[in-house]
């Protein structure tokens, strides 16, 4: 590379060549948020169908562990950061994909909240007018919109990455989005556990299998 | 008709550079050193030149103990390369 003398036309052709490849196929992701999230999410959705077959306690709420999960989240991301400076333009786009489903979640959550919190006084005066429950639960809405915020940044992930693992689990969470529209809480929980190991935590593990491989090589 | 070569870039540590940085967003000096194969040395007086010819911007800072010295490709440097990939294909032709 230090050697200027009769660099000639062919060798700049090849010298631009090999440093492109180099940046087309360098951007490794290490798979931990795949696996963090995947994980979580796959736990928290099989133990809230268990409560709703009676066989976890109901006064547990579960989904707090997405809540615990946010710090080895901002673990990873610091720690990655600090790792390189080099960005890819993949890398940055998918990031801000990342962020916008994050930002997503969060204002569905607290929609959906806002909602339920004046739907209740009117579903309890419909009980006391007609003498039984409208069997209307709003959080069975909440399922197939869940399921389609996580369908699209995990597509255009396994899209852009042509990685065939995340893009089939983008198309198993859409779906199972419109499977939810026919199906009960119980299995809507099945549901989202299944659409979270297949669209993350599978996809995970493999990234860091490549990730962990690569890096041994280049030791 | 042969189009003239850019000087800046006519060189394979410069053009290895600039190759690396169109495609990324930003790169840190370890990144270009280890896939250039190049000396620290060598690598900071190229970077230089580059920055001396408008062509990169050189970032250096120090984050939570760790120094750090990032660079970018400016729009001259984009520019730069695309007419150097233009005239290579003159030469190319004639190949």
């Amino acid at each position: 590379m230090e050697n200027q003398e009769n660099f000639s036309e062919k060798d700049s052709l090849k010298l631009i060549t090999n440093m492109l490849q180099v940046t087309k196929n360098g951007y490794l992701d290490t798979g931990r948020a795949a696996i963090l999230w995947g994980g979580i999410i796959t736990i928290c959705g099989i133990l809230t169908y268990l409560k709703t077959i009676d066989m976890f306690p109901k006064n547990i709420d579960v989904w707090m562990l997405t809540i615990f999960a946010l710090i080895p989240q901002f673990i990873i991301v610091y720690y990655e950061n600090i790792k390189t400076k080099t960005k890819y333009f993949d890398e940055k786009f998918l990031n801000t994909v990342w962020v916008t489903f994050g930002i997503s979640m969060f204002a569905l959550q607290f929609s959906f909240g806002v909602f339920q919190a004046k739907l209740i006084p009117i579903l309890q005066e419909y009980k006391q007018l007609s003498g039984h429950s409208s069997g209307f639960q709003i959080w069975s809405f909440f399922t197939p919109i869940t399921l389609i915020i996580y369908a699209i940044p995990t597509f255009i992930t396994g899209w852009v990455k042509k990685f065939k693992h995340m893009f089939i689990g983008g198309i198993i969470c859409f779906v199972c989005s419109i499977i939810s529209a026919y199906t009960n809480l119980g299995i809507d929980m099945l549901l989202i556990a299944l659409s979270a190991t297949t669209a993350w935590l599978i996809p995970g593990i493999l990234l860091n299998r490549k990730y962990v491989k690569q890096k041994s090589k280049n030791v | 008709m042969f189009k003239e070569l850019d000087p800046i870039l006519h060189t394979p540590l410069r053009l290895a550079v600039i190759s690396l940085l169109i495609g990324l967003d930003e790169a840190d000096f370890g990144f270009l050193k280890e896939k250039t194969n190049a000396t620290a040395g060598n690598l900071s007086v190229q970077l230089q030149k580059l920055k001396e010819a408008n062509y990169v911007t050189i970032n250096k800072q120090f984050k939570d103990n760790y120094p750090q010295t990032t660079c970018k490709i400016t729009i001259e440097g984009r520019q730069a390369f695309e007419n150097y990939i233009e005239a290579l294909k003159s030469y190319m032709k004639d190949l």
